[in-house]
């Protein structure tokens, strides 16, 4: 005797694929409404760089047989409006080594001082006492001294740095400054 | 006794009735399923609905601009949304207000990315946009100008790369709702050396999804 299903099986399976894929995300359809917006602009500041003086102006030595010093100046930053103030701004200040391919010997950062512009000042000395204890007996150093404006909190520097030349020579423990050489 | 005056016995009637009623019925079946004997009045009328006219899902924008973006698909150019001389660790934020002004709800989202019709200078990640639930506070307008919003944030901030990044996830509005938003562009305090007097212009797309349940 053959055996066989209902048949009522069949309609039974077709109902519930009807009911799972109306409930399926696959069958669902919806309204959308997308709209580009483009924004103005975005742009970034650049920063103001230091302005370079005279020669007579940008250093000054004063040598004496037991202490000398020498002044570096260079002009304040200036920033154009809507950028940080010159009050936010420091200097970066790095001694290069002339006989020595630029060789870093030192850096040092000041704060920018006064409004904007103003005439900024670094000073050197050597004691001639200091250098005996130090054995300096006897050296001649030509060094560079880069000045690079620096927004202060920031790895942002200015483009345009000022570049002073300059001398130092020790003889017996007594030290010489002798600017633009 | 009359044999022909007998009656047939009391059993006979019944049983040919029952015989003329089948055979009634039998070709009755037969002449509706041929269709050729059959014949029936009938009556048909055309009804004539009014209008049916779909839906529209709308969104609609405004900056401190004028409103704009209406209609499905439509761009809005947030001119205002613009900022000169940013420099690292600085931000600045605006408005921005989302109407439904279709016929259901829906949820809207929104990216941000490059535009791709202007040139990017900025380094990756130098640049974020991140969106709140609130209203811009512009009052700091001095260096760092640290511009804020009110209002819980949607998402983290959003570096604005060359691919969009989710700012605003799928908030509901109901249809005739609006909802006020705060946009908060910023330079990373990491922004390189290099992004200095470079530019970009920002791309936020929004997608508004009818709720359909």
């Amino acid at each position: 005797m053959r055996c066989t299903r209902p048949l009522l099986a069949v309609p039974a399976i077709a109902l519930a694929l009807t009911v799972i894929l109306a409930g399926g995300a696959g069958t669902s359809a919806s309204f959308v409404d997308a709209s580009v917006v483009t924004a103005g602009p975005i742009a970034a500041a650049t920063l103001s760089s230091p302005a370079t003086l005279s020669a007579a102006a940008s250093c000054v030595a004063d040598n004496g047989i037991l202490t000398s010093t020498m002044d570096l100046h260079w002009g304040g930053v200036t920033p154009p409006e809507g950028t940080p103030a010159a009050s936010a701004y420091d200097y970066q200040i790095q001694f290069l080594d002339r006989n020595n391919a630029n060789h870093v010997l030192n850096t040092v950062t000041v704060p920018h001082t006064g409004i904007a512009g103003a005439q900024q000042r670094y000073g050197l000395s050597s004691g001639t006492f200091t250098n005996l204890l130090g054995l300096n007996w006897l050296s001649q150093n030509r060094v560079s001294t880069r000045i690079t404006s620096h927004l202060s909190g920031t790895s942002w520097f200015g483009s345009a740095p000022v570049l002073l030349n300059w001398t130092t020579t020790t003889v017996l423990g007594v030290t010489s400054f002798h600017c633009s050489r | 006794m009359n044999v022909r005056s007998r009656k047939r016995p009391a059993t006979f009637r019944p049983r040919l009735r029952e015989l003329l009623a089948l055979s009634a019925g039998v070709i009755s079946v037969v002449a509706l399923s041929t269709g050729v004997t059959s014949a029936f009045w009938t009556d048909s009328s055309t009804v004539t609905t009014g209008t049916i006219t779909a839906g529209i899902m709308d969104l609609q924008l405004q900056t401190s601009r004028p409103v704009g973006a209406q209609g499905p698909g439509t761009a809005y150019d947030a001119t205002d949304i613009t900022v000169t001389g940013i420099t690292p660790a600085e931000s600045r934020s605006f408005p921005v207000i989302v109407t439904n002004v279709g016929n259901a709800d829906f949820t809207f989202s929104a990216t941000v990315a490059r535009s791709a019709t202007a040139t990017w200078g900025f380094a990756d990640g130098s640049i974020t946009v991140q969106f709140f639930a609130g209203t811009p506070d512009t009052s700091d307008v001095t260096y760092p100008v640290q511009q804020a919003c009110s209002g819980p944030a949607f998402a983290a901030a959003q570096p604005v790369e060359g691919t969009n990044t989710t700012a605003i996830p799928n908030v509901g509005l109901a249809a005739g709702g609006s909802r006020t938003l705060c946009a908060l562009v910023t330079m990373t305090s990491t922004a390189p050396n290099s992004d200095q007097g470079k530019s970009g212009v920002l791309r936020v797309d929004v997608v508004a999804t009818q709720v359909t349940s």
